[in-house]
């Protein structure tokens, strides 16, 4: 009888053993909160320079006001330790001998009006201008807001993120490896890397593109495209197209055309819709995109070509000299793992490049 | 192609059957110990002389192994050896039949099993897909947010606090509660808020006709003028940006459904909403990633999702006989040649059953909705041209997901009945491996790797300890959804009883606001890991 008890506990025990801990977290719950989901956050692109800003208005303002006042810089402490120095309207920032030999400054700066920092300096704190933000080459910044311009030299390196209220240009070479934005343009120099941009209108280096020709000025010179074969279509122009499409030269048509492998819209044609292909898509010299253009790998956009809807590409987008994303009126998004753009070309609205985006030298 | 596909038939089914067959005697052959003086001749194919065979007296000929015409096949000899029954009440035949079944039921097991491992595999380690997760300045098509209600007196207002509060140019986007013959103060809520925010809400106030969602939806479609109609229930709380996130897979053309991510909000009530939080973690951080991830059928969940207004004109709007809504507008896009598309980070809080009857009621619900499309899109989904071979495994797979409950109930009863009804030896290992499969299939192997993956990607921890206690749950869907499947079959059809609608119990206190999170982006979970 002992025997059989003791069976039967050792095989109770034997069963119960791998559920502990599963009774255990049952019982006494210790990860029973509902998934963290972001609820406040729009993803917009200068939440945290809206944040930071936020944060100077309420929280540094005395040091600002102080330093206008004194005319001289001030330095202060933050509630969480971290120290700040607050400069007056065009001043120089004054460093001690070991940051200055180190060309390190670890404090967040404030500027009550337009400031300029040295070339070849790393500041790793927060920085805040207000008025315009100006500096020499080889910087590297953790986080910049001016409340005008930006104005950086070649090889800057923005770490987190960087906001102009007017205009930013960075030099040649540099590397954007946050966000960086500017409430009217953001000028980048050729070799230049980033990741997250908008502006209403991004140009890569200073070469102005060729004005776009008005669609009504061509559209009674082209033909309408025809029907090719092995098409799905429905009533709103809207053609599904197995295997490769290609869209003939000096073509127009009304509706979207999606290819289940690569698309090509020749030279000079002009979709009054949306393109997708499921493989590549090509858009020829001077042709037009009145939509989006997506692609499941990559989007070549060739010299002169528009597109004023989103670019999607599954791998990478690369746009030609003197191509336009976008209009003002209505900006758009570039969004690939990679993306590069050639000197040239303008975008009005946000480029996202989740690996790697580069301009070419 | 119907006519392709009844002739087909036939001879798929005989094909099968007669393979089983073979299957059978080979692996008899290769294991039979029993006492009858069977023929414990080990076969190798090209040997195959004086070998019994269910053929009777036919000999297949040396050296080559013949299928006689299933026409030709005789009754089998009593003491042939094969599959031979051991009860006088029960012919051979039936053992063969119940053989050839329980091997069908097992190879169906097995094809799921590696679904669920392919699915995870892949979102572990595979690429991973969210090609419209970063469009975040667009020229934003007009946008309907339909809020399904009936009876949501304690939660519709924080659906539309929430709502008014989104991210997304006003003009473009019009409020639409969808108040479909409530009986409580449902109405009153809304025109308070119609009251409040002029111009932004257009209620919808529905008294009488059909009952249930499609009907409803139906009815409120003939309204909708905008580009993309989004569909939230009245327990849900978006986030500012999400309306933006399901909006953007709308600007590729292809595109013709989109699904977000359900979060139950209620994990921490009982056993049984912590369970269903691991089970739906699987589901579409797993499940539907996978699918997206691998251009396969995500599905449109009928919630948080939305669908493209000239892509349900173009397949006839919602069908408001559709027991499950979502679920059959998934499919007569896929066939008419649009996308759905999973974001799996449009995330939005929702509550899930807290008592097991609830809970029962809602999956019997889903398990009749899927059979229904099962049976009015497999085989249309099988001939289709438009779709690609990907789509269209998938698809079938993802409408068979109900009927495996009963199937799985019938290979253990086979199992069973072969077991004490047959005398081969063999069949007690085919017993053995159908039940680890079983098991495979309800528990440890497959769909709990899928559960596990899914915490992990979540960035949880210890909840995975409840991992074992998920066996109860998916024991009690298994019977659920087996009598759902039965009723259907064999009541519903039969005695023409209309579905009830039965709207899902909620658990949030009027006014009670739901867990808000403000967490920075940098400290979210999965999204930044696995981008």
């Amino acid at each position: 009888m002992v025997a059989l008890t003791l069976l039967a506990l050792s095989c109770a025990v034997l069963f119960l053993l791998p559920l502990a801990p599963a009774l255990l977290e049952w019982l006494r719950p210790s990860d029973a909160a509902p998934l963290n989901v972001v609820r406040e956050y729009g993803g917009q692109i200068n939440h945290f320079a809206t944040s930071f800003q936020r944060f100077v208005k309420t929280q540094l303002q005395p040091f600002l006001d102080q330093a206008v006042s004194d005319g001289t810089q001030v330095e202060g402490s933050l509630p969480n330790g971290g120290q700040l120095i607050a400069l007056p309207s065009n001043s120089k920032l004054r460093q001690k001998g070991q940051e200055a030999n180190a060309r390190e400054t670890t404090q967040l700066i404030l500027g009550a009006g337009d400031l300029t920092l040295p070339s070849s300096h790393i500041f790793s704190g927060e920085i805040y201008a207000h008025g315009a933000l100006c500096g020499g080459s080889s910087l590297i910044l953790r986080a910049a807001l001016a409340t005008g311009d930006i104005r950086l030299g070649a090889e800057t390196y923005v770490l987190r993120w960087l906001h102009a209220d007017g205009k930013a240009m960075l030099g040649e070479s540099s590397r954007l490896y946050g966000r960086v934005s500017a409430g009217q343009l953001l000028l980048l120099g050729a070799g230049s890397r980033f990741g997250r941009m908008y502006a209403p209108r991004i140009e890569f280096s200073p070469l102005a593109p060729p004005a776009p020709v008005s669609q009504f000025q061509t559209l009674h010179r082209i033909k309408t495209l025809e029907t090719p074969d092995q098409v799905r279509s429905s009533g709103d122009g809207r053609w599904l197209v197995k295997g490769d499409l290609v869209v003939a030269d000096e073509t127009w048509h009304r509706g979207h055309l999606i290819a289940s492998a690569d698309l090509r819209v020749g030279a000079g044609a002009f979709i009054a819709g949306s393109v997708k292909g499921n493989r590549n898509v090509l858009l020829n010299v001077g042709s037009r995109v009145h939509g989006s253009v997506v692609a499941g790998a990559r989007v070549v956009m060739e010299r002169n070509s528009q597109a004023m809807g989103p670019i999607v590409a599954e791998d990478m987008v690369e746009i030609g000299a003197g191509c336009v994303v976008g209009t003002p009126g209505h900006p758009t998004t570039i969004t690939a793992p990679r993306i590069r753009i050639a000197p040239g070309a303008v975008v009005h609205g946000s480029v996202w490049a989740r690996e790697e985006g580069e301009v070419l030298a | 192609m119907p006519k392709l596909t009844l002739r087909l038939f036939p001879a798929i089914a005989r094909t099968i059957a007669v393979g089983l067959a073979l299957a059978s005697c080979q692996l008899y052959a290769a294991s039979s110990s029993g006492e009858e003086p069977a023929p414990v001749v080990p076969i190798t194919l090209p040997v195959m002389q004086d070998f019994p065979t269910y053929y009777g007296d036919a000999v297949p000929p040396k050296q080559s192994l013949r299928i006689k015409p299933f026409s030709e096949w005789q009754p089998l000899p009593s003491k042939s050896g094969f599959v031979s029954s051991q009860l006088p009440q029960i012919s051979n035949e039936t053992t063969v039949v119940a053989l050839a079944l329980l091997l069908l039921v097992f190879s169906l097991i097995v094809v799921y099993t590696l679904r669920h491992y392919y699915f995870t595999v892949n979102r572990l380690f595979g690429r991973q897909r969210h090609p419209y997760v970063d469009i975040d300045m667009a020229d934003w098509p007009t946008v309907t947010v339909l809020i399904a209600a009936h009876n949501e007196e304690a939660v519709i207002a924080n659906s539309l606090e929430a709502l008014l509060d989104v991210e997304y140019p006003p003009e473009r986007i019009r409020l639409m509660p969808v108040n479909d013959r409530s009986t409580d103060c449902t109405k009153e809520i809304i025109d308070r808020y119609v009251a409040r925010f002029p111009g932004r809400i257009t209620p919808f106030h529905r008294s009488g006709g059909k009952p249930g969602k499609s009907a409803a939806l139906k009815d409120v479609c003939e309204l909708v003028d905008s580009d993309v109609i989004i569909i939230f229930d009245a327990d849900y709380v978006p986030g500012k940006g999400l309306i933006k996130q399901l909006v953007a897979p709308f600007l590729d053309p292809e595109n013709g459904a989109v699904m977000g991510r359900v979060v139950p909000l209620n994990t921490g009530s009982n056993l049984l909403t912590r369970l269903l939080d691991l089970e739906r973690s699987g589901g579409y951080q797993v499940d539907q990633q996978a699918r997206m991830n691998l251009h396969m059928v995500p599905q449109y969940g009928g919630t948080v999702g939305g669908v493209r207004r000239a892509a349900l004109e173009s397949i006839g709007g919602w069908r408001d006989d559709a027991l499950a809504e979502d679920t059959d507008l998934t499919y007569r896009l896929l066939l008419a040649g649009w996308k759905t598309v999973y974001q799996n980070r449009s995330e939005c809080y929702e509550e899930v059953p807290e008592s097991w009857p609830v809970r029962v009621r809602q999956i019997m619900r889903w398990a009749k909705g899927h059979n229904q499309a099962a049976l009015r899109y497999a085989v249309r989904l099988l001939f289709s041209r438009g779709v690609s071979f990907a789509e269209r495994v998938d698809g079938l797979l993802l409408l068979g997901v109900y009927a495996m409950s009963p199937l799985l109930l019938l290979g253990w009863g086979l199992a069973i009945f072969l077991f004490y009804c047959v005398s081969n030896q063999w069949l007690s290992g085919a017993l053995i491996m159908f039940a680890l499969m079983s098991y495979g299939a309800l528990g440890n192997f497959a769909a709990y790797f899928e559960i596990s993956a899914a915490v992990y990607l979540d960035g949880n921890r210890n909840r995975i300890r409840l991992l074992p206690l998920n066996l109860f749950g998916f024991l009690i869907s298994l019977l659920a959804i087996a009598r759902a499947t039965w009723n259907q079959f064999f009541f519903d059809w039969l005695l023409r009883r209309s579905l009830v609608w039965d709207k899902t119990v909620r658990y949030r206190q009027p006014g009670a606001t739901p867990a808000p999170s403000e967490a920075p982006p940098g400290l979210r979970h999965q999204a930044g890991r696995l981008g």
